[in-house]
Parts: structure tokens; C-alpha cells; sequence
């Protein structure tokens, strides 16, 4: 039997893209207009707008610096246009000569160095022009699913989610594990009280610990606010969907991680090492888990939906668009009492609850959509019409002063 | 046979569990079918409770403080005795986590 393939493409330092994105990266919220205007005459260029300011320290800086090359090095951008004021607090060029590793297209331009605003719009605009043409035309290569980095997701949960979106996405993932690809896990809040089963499967007594101190600093946090954190985990659409506590919201969500070994931790805005199953530590905050994700190279993304009002939202639920081109999202729907909404969704998993399909069956309409995905077919979020722009956010560990 | 004659459904997806997912909404006094995780009807259960679906149903009888097993693991502890077809949520179950000290 043949191995299973997509179509990609292949860049120069090895990894392949499933989309061709003409990424424009400010590196700071100052930034973000200049982003805008630069892009606002290239169809196809993406301003990825975000939070950075001049108010954060040290570790929450490094962070974002490494988050930015990520996303810049992330095989989906063809080229990037990296943008500053020139008295940002992460350096412009220092990004794009990171990203420019990857032998990539890249520029970089702040105001300082075109020496006015003006002047700096025109250069990013001209820049972009000429790479729409270049960016567009190339051709896609069959590439190995071992190429495939795929981010793993639960929101809007309920006990719909733990029999039938979830354990699909989990056999999917044991199936690209075991073609030689990777997935990424996060949303270490939801690990609380699934962190056993999890640490049972670590592949070294290092990422056995890594789990367990990454699981714990997040729970100690939460106790140390002495705040009562039921009605925000799980939150009020969890608790109307049925789920009851954080653990059973956190064993449910851990079935969408398959049964293979965790092969490492890593924290947000850096890359697994290696490939496999990975935990990337980072709370369950969606504009912050996909910049994470996109971040870690993951080319697109699976995303279980539950039921009940969450699913309602026809974009990508916890932000106000369809995603970030960076990382295509696959939306599966696991509530059958929510069928009629079922457009909003790339595969359906409530049929497993219907007896119409066995979750085998679910299993492989996903494994399809994966490739399908991964060849250039549009995911339901990727066409939708946002009626506005996103802002993604940093994560934030220590004090904005 | 339409869904108004079915009785409503209710799933044990680990044999360990207890408790079951409703997979329909149940009224106060209904009878449920019980399903295990291939579906197959395995015994019935009256509930004591009108619950919503997907929601939780008290298969067996539980203790105050006892841990409560959903998916073959401890979703948490009963906050009050809880009888074999109660409804089991936030009313009478609590995360055995993140409540420090607690009951």
C-alpha cells in the first residue's frame, strides 16, 4: 500500500507550506498601522497585527522575539515583510535576519531607516508588489505527511466533545505519529487533573517532570489568587453543555492527544525539538495558542467543537475572524443536536453519537480533510468574510509596567 | 419508530464509571436506557430528575465526599449523597482540584 502524501511547498530549508502566505510582521503594536498600510495594496499579504508593546520585561520580551521569528520562519509564509518604528523594544532587523535563515524572501524597513512614515509605506508597498507575482506562481510538490505539523484543539466542550470529536482527532494523531509527523497539544489549564495519564506516556523521566512542573505552576497559580475558578474553568458554556468540573473538561480534552509517547514540553513562542507529540505550554487563550502555534512551525490546525451555544459562532471561536492564514483551521462539530449549524463545520463528528458512523469511520473523514488541507482545499474558516481585522496576543507572564 | 416513543438514551463510556451521559433530554421519573461505549443497551435506569441533554446521571448510589468516576477517571467529589438517577452536576459535585481546603 502506497504511504499517504499531500502536496506542498517545499522551502528552501526543508519544511513545506500548505499555503503561500505573503506575511507582514510589525514588531510591536506601534507598528501595527504601518503593517496595514504596507499591505493594504497586495491582495494576497497578510498584516499579522498583535499586542506587543514597549511595557513588557525581559523573559516576556525573549518570548515575543522568538515568537515573531517563529511566525516569520513558519513554512506557511512564502515571504516576509518584517516592519518597526525603529524605537520598538524588539529590533527589526535582528527578526528578519533571523527569518532570513529559512532563505526565505524577506526585507525589513522601520521609519528610522526609510526616514520618514511616508517614505517607509512606499518602500513596504513596492516590496510586496514585487513579491505577490514570484509568491503566487510556484507549483505544489508531493511532500510525506512526516512534513505535516499539526496544532491539536477542544473549545466550546461538552460531553459531547470526550466520545466524539476528541477521540477522533486523537486517532488522527496516533496515525501521523506513527507516519514520522508531529502534533502539538497546549492549553496547559485544561491538563489539571488529566496530568497522570499524560505523564504515564512521556517518553523520557524529563518530560515526565516537565508535564508535571508545567501543570502545576498553572494550578498553584490559580490558587495563589485564592479566587473560586469554577464558572471561568470550566466555563459557563462548558457547565450548560454538561461538563461539571475542570478535571472531567480536562479528561475529555486529553482524549483528542491520541495514545502515543509525549516526546517533549515546550513553552510558548518556541519550536518542539524534534518530531512527534508535543505539549506546548501556554494557557487556553485563543489569540495567544494560535501566534504559539504558528509560532512552532504547525501548518495547520484541528479544532473540536462541542455543542450548544459556542458552536453558534461561524468564525473561529475566541477571536472575531476566520483564523490566521498562518495556520488553517479544521472545525469539527461533535453535538448532533446542533446539526443545523453544521456548515459552520469541516467534518462531522456527531454522527459517531447518532450510531450513523463509527468514530473509525469519523477518524478517516478527518485523516482526508487533513491531506485534503494540506493539498490546498480551503477549510470552512479560511473563506470566511471577517468583518474586521485581529489583533493576536503575546503571552504575558510577568508585569506591563 | 419515531424519537417521541424512544426512550431516552444514556451512555457509560468506561464500565468503571458512575455515572452516564444522557444523550436525550429525560423527565423526572422517566425511564433511560442505558448504552455501553459500542452503544448496545445493557439496562435501564428511572431518573430522579428532569435533566438536560448531555448532561450527568447517578448510575449507582454515591456517598458525600466520594470521588465520582466519568470516562473511567475521578471528575471530582459529591458536595451531598447522591441517589442512583439524580442529576449530577455543579449542584452536588465539585472538582476534587481546585477547591482548596473544601468539603
Amino acid at each position: 500500500m502506497q504511504a499517504d502524501c499531500f502536496r506542498g511547498f517545499r522551502r528552501s530549508d526543508g519544511q513545506v507550506g500548505i499555503r503561500n502566505s505573503l506575511l507582514v510582521l510589525p514588531v510591536g503594536q506601534c507598528a501595527n498601522e504601518l503593517a496595514l498600510r504596507c499591505a493594504s495594496e497586495a491582495p494576497d499579504a497578510f498584516p499579522l497585527l498583535h499586542t506587543q508593546p514597549c511595557a513588557h520585561l525581559g523573559e516576556d520580551n525573549e518570548a515575543a522575539h522568538r515568537c515573531l521569528v517563529g511566525l516569520g520562519r513558519n513554512p506557511n509564509a512564502a515571504a516576509v515583510l518584517v516592519v518597526g518604528i525603529g524605537c520598538d523594544s524588539l529590533p527589526a532587523k535582528g527578526i528578519a535576519e533571523e527569518i532570513a535563515g529559512t532563505g526565505k524572501p524577506v526585507q525589513w524597513l522601520t521609519v528610522e531607516s526609510c526616514g520618514s512614515w511616508e517614505s517607509a509605506v512606499r518602500r513596504g508597498r513596492a516590496w510586496l508588489k514585487l513579491q505577490e507575482s514570484a509568491v503566487i506562481s510556484r507549483p505544489r510538490e508531493e511532500a510525506s505527511m512526516s512534513d505535516l505539523v499539526l496544532g491539536i484543539k477542544c473549545g466550546g466542550s461538552d460531553a459531547t466533545s470526550a466520545v466524539a470529536g476528541n477521540p477522533a482527532i486523537g486517532e488522527a494523531v496516533d496515525r501521523l505519529i506513527e507516519a514520522g509527523g508531529t502534533a502539538i497539544f497546549s492549553e496547559t489549564t485544561e491538563l489539571i487533573g488529566a496530568e497522570h495519564l499524560l505523564m504515564a506516556r512521556a517518553a523520557t523521566p524529563r518530560v515526565r517532570s516537565e508535564i508535571q512542573r508545567v501543570v502545576s505552576r498553572v494550578e498553584d497559580s490559580i490558587l495563589a489568587t485564592g479566587v473560586d475558578p469554577r464558572g471561568t474553568q470550566p466555563t459557563p458554556g462548558n457547565i450548560a453543555g454538561g461538563l461539571t468540573t475542570l478535571e472531567e473538561k480536562s479528561l475529555g480534552g486529553v482524549i483528542k492527544t491520541g495514545t502515543r509517547s509525549i516526546s517533549g514540553v515546550f513553552p510558548w513562542g518556541a519550536r518542539p525539538a524534534g518530531k512527534g507529540l508535543h505539549l506546548m505550554d501556554c494557557p487556553a487563550n485563543v489569540p495567544q495558542l494560535l501566534l504559539g502555534w504558528a509560532a512552532a512551525g504547525a501548518q495547520l490546525l484541528a479544532f473540536s467543537v462541542g455543542g450548544g451555544l459556542p458552536a453558534r459562532i461561524p468564525s473561529l471561536i475566541g477571536t472575531n475572524v476566520g483564523g490566521l492564514p498562518l495556520l488553517p483551521v479544521i472545525k469539527l462539530l461533535s453535538n448532533p443536536r446542533d446539526r443545523d449549524v453544521v456548515a459552520y463545520f469541516d467534518v462531522n463528528a456527531s454522527t459517531v453519537l447518532e450510531g450513523h458512523e463509527s468514530l473509525d469511520e469519523v477518524a478517516r473523514s478527518l485523516w482526508d480533510r487533513l491531506i485534503a488541507t494540506a493539498s490546498g482545499r480551503h477549510t470552512y474558516l479560511e473563506d470566511y468574510p471577517a468583518p474586521a481585522v485581529q489583533i493576536w496576543e503575546m503571552l504575558v507572564r510577568g508585569p506591563t509596567i | 419508530m419515531g424519537a417521541t416513543e424512544r426512550k431516552p438514551r444514556a451512555l457509560v463510556v468506561d464500565e468503571k464509571d458512575s455515572v452516564a451521559i444522557l444523550l436525550d433530554p429525560a423527565k423526572r421519573g422517566e425511564a433511560v436506557t442505558l448504552l455501553d461505549g459500542s452503544l448496545s443497551a445493557f439496562g435501564t435506569l428511572k431518573t430522579r430528575a428532569s435533566i438536560e441533554p448531555f448532561h450527568k446521571v447517578a448510575i449507582r448510589e454515591i456517598a458525600e465526599g466520594e470521588s465520582v468516576l466519568k470516562l473511567g477517571e475521578v471528575i471530582g467529589r459529591t458536595s451531598c449523597p447522591i441517589a442512583r438517577g439524580d442529576h449530577v452536576h455543579v449542584h452536588n459535585l465539585v472538582s476534587a482540584r481546585l477547591s482548596r481546603g473544601g468539603s
